[in-house]
């Protein structure tokens, strides 16, 4: 009976819609509406330096984020966690590495919430023509950045059924402008005769181009934040970023060619130039695809007219949502930065009345990015982004070699591809040429361009400098020991929160008892559930080496439980786990998400026998908690 | 010539997918497809 009115829910949650654990298709829309809307910035800035070779510079920057998504996949894997590259340089490196990276990370959402935002009005000067250009795009683009600060401040959640369809949008429309382009445009030898090698672009404008063609890539790093959330990391995780090389391929290679055919690189007043990447009235770097459009050689007014409106809405659309993964981003590092200790407390505290991180929001999502939309520079906000992302990206590679030449025995779930292995370590090839690649395209960066150096290099000083005196002085912790912030204690009355409480399940009674008493808890506490079950995979089969009908199994129960969790008002996130032995993976789970408690069910033993009372798994467990352990004993036994 | 190649590529995409299967290939092949097709359509008009 309980059985049936519990399918009965799950069906009806389905009906509702967009299921909402996060599979391979929900990873993929959320980084595809974050990945896609780059090429809304990066094509004018990139075709200013490259010139008729943009289509090239994009393919050579598309290999280096094809090995860094790689880098990205098998890291996130292995450490379904928030943090991406500062996470991985954690665990292989130490606590200062994984500041830099952090830093590094931050300066890059704070560069894509000024160029994402300072972007929105130019598009919307499809309406209003002054909105192309300094001073009302800056005007603009800082009213973005405060109310999507304010928004996020008073706690709105934005629906990701939106967001999915919104993507999915973006990709079609940017299909339909490529097969337009190849229908009325495209011409192989208007791009053979843009190209005059060492001349425009000159070989120095070519190397900075391919750093600054990385900014297409933003947002890379989306499916590990989201990871903490999916259900099942080592499926899903390299499925959503294969998806993603691949429709980012489709477009980046193509609308570059089809950009270039319509904008051919003409001998003007002495120099080489596209219109594609020149500063408006003449130019299109403020708003290269509508360049694309009104260069489509579409001879019908109306129809032409409609098509930019329709391009200005969704673009400016699509960069205001990417504006908000910014903004989001960047008070979720700067939380993570907190828990830490890399970053003072401070941060992490929640505003009284709408419980958000409002001065993260305020100082890292709102100041610092306003700060940067003021000179009105595209350039500067394009290179300052590369500038974060290649050095982030080089330490993610550098990560993945250590953590691979350090623990060559260790078993991992997910191996990204290829590999050479030499004297008995498993090589990441892609890592290695990852690592070269976005390595050199940092020193290109830092040695071509002046401002970018100084404000770069700046904004790391600065870090370490407060870093060294924040560890020194308050937390009185060497710099590279990583250190957890206590769990956040608030009100008179110094009431513990549980933020996160952890419930591994089996198909068991105790265990469905257990999940009733995290519920009840969690409801009071306003906290959120991860449940999690543990597939215990025998030695002689390879960890990812699972038989179907067992993952059908544990998907089942993980979506029963959810269901059940939900049902009391709770956010619940479900784990698919793949381990040795359960014990073990259930104390990784909690010490990676933070526990603060862990709730399990724990069937007795008969009282006459002379055993242990719980079981191995129990018993494990209760050793080697990070956390207050909770167990739910079953109504018979007790 | 672009658009015979471009509508060969289609087809060729098209049948390769059909015999090794994937679905990708064959939206890809079809864009081709139309691309090469109307490209032909409007040079002929």
């Amino acid at each position: 009976m309980a059985a049936r009115r519990q399918r009965g829910v799950i069906r009806r949650r389905r009906g509702q819609g967009l299921e909402r654990v996060l599979g391979t298709p929900a990873l993929f829309a959320t980084a595809y509406g974050n990945v896609g809307s780059s090429i809304y910035y990066a094509l004018g800035v990139t075709a200013l330096y490259a010139l008729g070779l943009t289509p090239v510079v994009f393919v050579i920057a598309g290999l280096f984020f094809a090995a860094t998504a790689a880098t990205y996949a098998e890291g996130t894997v292995r450490f379904p966690e928030a943090g991406g590259s500062s996470s991985f340089a954690r665990h292989a490196f130490n606590e200062t590495v994984s500041f830099m990276a952090a830093w590094a990370q931050m300066l890059n959402y704070v560069a894509t919430i000024a160029i994402s935002a300072f972007f929105v009005p130019h598009y919307l000067s499809v309406f209003w023509e002054p909105l192309r250009d300094n001073p009302w795009d800056i005007v603009g683009g800082i009213a973005v950045v405060v109310l999507l600060v304010l928004i996020n401040i008073v706690g709105i959640e934005e629906s990701t059924r939106v967001n999915v369809l919104l993507a999915v949008v973006d990709f079609a429309t940017q299909v339909l402008l490529v097969l337009l382009g190849f229908v009325l445009v495209f011409s192989p030898s208007i791009l053979v005769d843009n190209v005059h090698f060492g001349v425009a672009p000159t070989w120095s404008q070519f190397f900075l181009a391919i750093p600054v063609a990385m900014l297409a890539y933003t947002g890379v790093e989306t499916v590990s934040n989201l990871a903490e959330e999916a259900r099942d990391p080592s499926r899903s995780v390299p499925n959503a970023y294969k998806l993603i090389a691949a429709a980012v391929f489709a477009i980046y290679f193509t609308l570059p060619m089809i950009a270039l055919s319509a904008m051919p690189v003409r001998f003007v007043d002495g120099e080489y130039q596209t219109v594609l990447g020149e500063q408006p009235p003449e130019g299109f770097a403020n708003d290269p695809v509508l360049g694309v459009v009104k260069n489509l050689g579409i001879s019908s007014g109306g129809l032409l007219h409609a098509l930019e409106i329709y391009v200005g809405v969704l673009a400016a659309t699509i960069l205001f949502i990417a504006t908000n993964a910014g903004v989001i981003g960047a008070s979720r590092i700067t939380y993570a930065m907190s828990s830490y200790r890399q970053l003072p407390g401070t941060f992490r505290r929640l505003h009284r009345r709408f419980a958000t991180p409002w001065l993260a929001l305020t100082v890292f999502a709102g100041l610092a990015p306003i700060a940067a939309i003021l000179p009105g520079q595209t350039n500067f906000l394009g290179t300052i982004y590369s500038f974060g992302a290649t050095l982030s990206f080089t330490v993610a590679h550098a990560a993945i070699i250590a953590l691979r030449a350090r623990r060559p025995e260790e078993e991992a779930l997910f191996r990204a591809r290829p590999n050479f292995t030499w004297r008995g370590v498993d090589w990441p090839l892609f890592a290695v040429f990852g690592g070269i690649g976005t390595g050199l395209s940092w020193l290109v960066i830092v040695i071509q361009q002046p401002a970018t150096r100084w404000a770069g290099i700046g904004w790391l000083l600065l870090g370490l400098a407060f870093y060294y005196v924040y560890r020194r002085r308050v937390v009185h912790q060497p710099l590279s020991v990583t250190t957890r912030a206590p769990a956040l204690v608030l009100g008179p009355a110094l009431q513990l929160e549980y933020r996160t409480i952890v419930v591994p399940v089996v198909r068991s009674n105790e265990s469905e008892e257990a999940l009733v008493a995290a519920a009840r808890l969690a409801a009071e506490r306003r906290a959120t559930i991860a449940i999690v079950h543990v597939i215990q995979v025998p030695l002689e089969r390879r960890l990812d080496q699972v038989a179907r009908e067992e993952e059908d199994e544990a998907d089942d129960l993980l979506e029963q439980a959810r269901a059940l969790v939900e049902a009391y008002g709770v956010r619940a996130m479900t784990r698919l786990v793949r381990a040795r032995r359960a014990g073990p993976a259930i104390v990784e789970e909690a010490e990676r998400r933070n526990a603060e408690l862990l709730v399990m069910g724990a069937p007795r033993r008969p009282a006459r026998r002379k055993t242990a009372i719980f079981g191995q798994t129990v018993d494990y467990v209760l050793k080697a908690s990070p956390c207050r352990v909770l167990l739910a004993a079953g109504k018979r036994a007790a | 010539m672009l658009s015979g190649a471009l509508v060969l590529l289609g087809l060729v995409l098209i049948v390769e997918t059909a015999v090794l299967g994937g679905g990708i290939g064959l939206l890809l092949g079809a864009l081709f497809l139309l691309a090469g097709g109307l490209r032909l359509y409007l040079s002929f008009r």
